[in-house]
């Protein structure tokens, strides 16, 4: 008999899996019908891989407790401010005429600033332990 | 703030791996709640003293500054 946790975990397991595995059908058969979709068979077999690594990581223990709950959303809010910061940076400049990027540069550039600030601070927050001095 | 978690767990014969899984957190933030690096919320506290049978202010102790600091 499966306890409520361990009900939830094999859920969440199921569901990734199942996201995966229709992710690589549906770009199997767009691939079929000629039209490029790889990436999204890609896509799903990184689905279906991380289910796996997920599920190996945490074993038999909770995914998520209160300290991983607040190091997640102190990480997440530190990145939109860095991001924040940086993109009026960005307008700053443009409005000067100091730098003048194209839009998809801009974008990517944007992403890439969100992307990393937030691992990096997710880094930070996890071997601190907390996100507030003890 | 200092606790005594490690040692209470100790007398009660329970790994961290036990005692997380006791008051449903993962095997880590036991970890630094031994270190004194993370400061739980009132309801994992009140599971913790549960779990080692002590009184809240028995097991996590903090200084008069500390407490005056914030």
């Amino acid at each position: 008999m499966l306890t409520k946790r361990e009900r939830n975990m094999t859920n969440r397991f199921m569901m990734r899996m199942s996201l995966g595995a229709i992710l690589a059908f549906v770009g199997l058969l767009l691939s079929v019908m000629g039209y490029n979709a790889g990436s999204i068979v890609i896509a799903g077999a990184t689905v279906i891989v991380l289910a796996f690594v997920i599920r190996r990581w945490t074993g038999d223990q909770p995914e998520h407790d209160e300290r991983t709950g607040k190091i997640w959303a102190a990480g997440v809010s530190c990145s939109w401010l860095v991001t924040i910061i940086f993109l009026a940076a960005l307008l700053a400049g443009g409005y000067l005429g100091l730098l003048a990027l194209p839009a998809q540069t801009a974008l990517e550039a944007v992403a890439w600033v969100m992307s990393l600030s937030a691992v990096i601070f997710l880094a930070y927050f996890k071997y601190k332990g907390d996100v507030e001095p003890a | 703030m200092k606790t005594r978690i490690k040692e209470l767990r100790a007398r009660h014969d329970l790994t961290q791996e036990e005692l997380a899984r006791q008051v449903g957190v993962r095997r880590e933030t036991i970890l630094f709640l031994e270190k004194g690096k993370y400061n739980p919320s009132l309801k994992l506290a009140c599971k913790i003293a549960r779990a080692l049978q002590a009184g809240v202010e028995e097991i996590f102790l903090f200084d008069e500054d500390e407490l005056e600091k914030s």
